[in-house]
């Protein structure tokens, strides 16, 4: 991490540090007030480009952000703002007031009505930016929410995830080649809250186990205990390594996109496998506490649970870097030592 | 001591995959699970020592090659993906070199490291005893003082390739035990396998291999100059020593050749979970380069090495009962390849988790680096 991005990440952490995570459910939905925080600290433009009224900053500064939203469990759009922000730029267009997400949606056929599903924070959002496949290029459409019939929707945390039907589809903004990037871009955001929820995770496992007693001593003196606290901080720690190399790719022109997009396919695997192990040993060492809604854990395990299935299950994902390799010129343990 | 940087790691890198290449078209190995252990072949250590890819962190004035840590990591890594053999050098390369360099005397350095990096001297490790696993501290092996030296009596067991090799490094206890300090009165000896009193027998294990030994000593002969470092100074050397056989890439690629042999034969319908294999193997490799350039720059995390050790054998064990899975839905099952590489590494597993530290006991360690007191 660069001095700029430390800086960054105790900026977030300052910023953040209020948020309880809390459950999202029963439409509870966007935390207003850190959303507006963030706003008005830059931090939900970063990759929109200064010209534009952006930061202009990298993917890896939005890193720092993502872990650290996914961390603290503030339920605020930050990666869909970015995602649909940078897309926006990308076509040079700058980005319309209030709150903008994002949809993928396969080709449209005519000019009939469209359903825009798996919308993250939809409801909330005052416009959509829609991601077209069309032959080898992405349509970018661009909408205001308000035209649209919203069917409210929840994805296992209770987060707004929503259904967005339009009359017909929206105008064409612009078009970015292909389609794995910015697909890819989508899912690396959702891997990077995966890993920064799975730190908090480990970090509540830790602190809980040393602070509760019973048998007269703290129960981390108890060798089963320590089994799954170290199965927590070992999801922790494969999620983080994982997703610092995929940082590491995406700010990194010189590589091929397949090579990027393996590392995120690579990433959102390894993060499902963690989110579940993590996710059941912490609340075992938490026992009954933790499974109710007054404590925390449990806002945090449904999320990082729940985002397995966004942006491309992470069954998708892992089914990408098996059939790249099976039929794919590279061989696993070339693609996992950077050489040839 | 310049490190390569990252291209010059590429290019090592490289030299080593053409060399092995080359090894293999000449037909002088077949890539088998487990190779660090189940290889052994000193013509072929002898080989990798021409090419100065034995002892290369050893300083050059003992025969090594002044490398740095992630070098090392490199060729070894390399070494063991495609499962070459190279068990008479590994004890030694790994840990009784730096033990003599970091503890042992000017005369063991001059006497033992050479030959380490020359890939013509082998060591065996003597730690476990039959009542001694986990708690090492419990050895009973005794070493009593005599003329100009020390008589050792007592049984060690688990020691890989005694019976091939030319050195035992045994942990003995000089001074009998203190319970209120248990880690004291241990010494670590330098015992020469062709010594009077030795006796070595196989013990053979689940895979039908009997590369570990029980070495009974009766009287065998130490003379001072073969106590490494100090007398009572055991158990510091034994946890240095430690880390070193934790950090390793073999803790994640004892199977990389059955799960390299398995994509390359499996078909589509095997893609997800051979995909979530390929994704948590770069995990490990990640995790692991990540401890040995921490080595490198003397920023490891202690509980680093443990807490890899403990992923990446899981990791291990998970890889054969997928591998199984997908090839138990074929028709024919697996080629005669996987179907071997499945063989060895089914028979193997339950050592992963138990050598070099049993996971159980490693976690422990893990959290006690986790709660320290900052």
């Amino acid at each position: 991490m660069s001095e700029e991005q430390r800086g960054l990440e105790d900026l977030v952490d300052r910023m953040l540090a209020g948020v309880e995570p809390r459950p999202a459910r029963h439409g509870a939905g966007l935390d207003g007030a850190t959303w507006q925080s963030l706003q008005a600290a830059g931090l939900t433009t970063l990759l929109v480009p200064e010209a534009l009224g952006g930061s202009g900053a990298t993917f890896a500064d939005l890193a720092v952000v993502l872990r650290g939203v996914g961390y603290h469990g503030a339920v605020v759009p930050l990666a869909e703002a970015s995602l649909a922000g940078g897309v926006l730029g990308r076509c040079d267009l700058e980005t319309p007031a209030g709150i903008t997400t994002y949809a993928f949606t396969p080709p449209a056929r005519g000019r009939g009505p469209v359903v825009y599903s798996k919308v993250g924070y939809g409801r909330a959002a005052d416009h959509v930016v829609v991601l077209e496949a069309d032959g080898d290029r992405t349509l970018v459409r661009l909408a205001a929410v308000s035209d649209a019939e919203v069917e409210a929707g929840e994805n296992l945390a209770g987060e707004p995830v929503d259904r967005l039907a339009f009359a017909a589809p929206p105008d064409v903004v612009g078009a970015l080649d292909g389609h794995s990037e910015v697909w890819g871009q989508a899912a690396a955001c959702r891997a990077l809250l995966q890993a920064g929820a799975l730190e908090r995770i480990h970090e509540l496992t830790l602190a809980y186990a040393n602070e509760r007693e019973q048998f007269g001593r703290p129960i981390v003196r108890f060798q089963a205990v320590q089994q799954m606290v170290v199965a927590t901080y070992g999801a922790t720690s494969s999620a983080r390594a994982v997703t610092d190399a995929m940082v590491d790719a995406l700010v990194d022109d010189r590589l091929p996109a397949a090579r990027r997009l393996a590392l995120i396919a690579a990433a959102r695997s390894v993060c499902a496998w963690s989110a579940a192990t993590a996710a059941r040993s912490a609340h075992q060492v938490h026992g009954a506490m933790g499974f109710t809604t007054e404590h925390p854990l449990h806002a945090v395990t449904t999320r990082v649970l729940a985002w397995r299935d966004q942006d491309g299950t992470d069954a998708a994902w892992s089914r990408h870097l098996g059939s790249e390799l099976r039929r794919g010129e590279r061989p696993l343990w070339e693609l996992i030592t950077r050489a040839p | 001591m310049n490190a390569l940087d990252d291209s010059g790691l590429r290019t090592l890198r490289l030299e080593v995959r053409d060399f092995l290449a080359a090894e293999r078209a000449a037909g002088t190995f077949t890539p088998i699970c487990d190779s660090w252990l189940e290889g052994h072949d000193p013509a072929f250590s002898r080989r990798l020592a021409d090419r100065g890819w034995v002892g290369m962190t050893f300083p050059a004035r003992y025969g090594g090659h002044d490398r740095p840590a992630l070098e090392r990591f490199v060729v070894n890594e390399e070494l063991l993906a495609v499962g070459a053999p190279v068990a008479a050098h590994w004890i030694g390369d790994r840990q009784t070199g730096p033990l003599l360099l970091r503890f042992g005397t000017e005369a063991q350095r001059s006497a033992i490291v050479p030959g380490i990096a020359a890939g013509e001297l082998f060591v065996a490790i003597g730690m476990s005893e039959p009542d001694t696993g986990s708690d090492l501290a419990s050895v009973k092996t005794r070493a009593r003082r005599v003329d100009g030296g020390w008589l050792v009596n007592g049984t060690k067991v688990w020691t890989s390739h005694a019976h091939r090799s030319h050195l035992l490094v045994a942990l003995v206890r000089t001074a009998d035990l203190d319970r209120e300090q248990r880690h004291a009165g241990l010494t670590q000896l330098i015992v020469d396998l062709d010594a009077d009193g030795l006796t070595i027998s196989p013990i053979e294990v689940m895979t039908g291999e009997a590369h570990f030994t029980e070495v009974v000593l009766e009287d065998v002969f130490v003379p001072d100059e073969m106590v490494i470092g100090d007398v009572g100074d055991g158990w510091r050397q034994v946890t240095s020593e430690l880390a070193n056989e934790r950090s390793g890439p073999e803790r994640f690629l004892s199977t990389f050749p059955l799960l390299d042999a398995a994509i390359g034969s499996a078909d589509a319908a095997a893609d997800v979970r051979l995909g979530s294999l390929a994704a948590r193997t770069w995990a490990m490799h990640l995790l692991s380069e990540e401890v040995n350039r921490g080595i490198q720059d003397g920023t490891v995390d202690p509980a680093a090495p443990a807490l890899v050790k403990d992923l990446g054998t899981s990791l291990e064990h998970e890889t054969i009962e997928t591998i199984r899975g997908v090839f138990a839905e074929v028709e024919d099952g697996p080629g005669r390849v996987v179907a071997e590489l499945l063989r060895q590494a089914t028979l193997a597993s339950p050592a992963f988790t138990l050598r070099g530290g049993t996971n159980e006991i490693l976690r422990g360690i893990v959290v006690k680096s986790l709660t320290a007191p900052a």
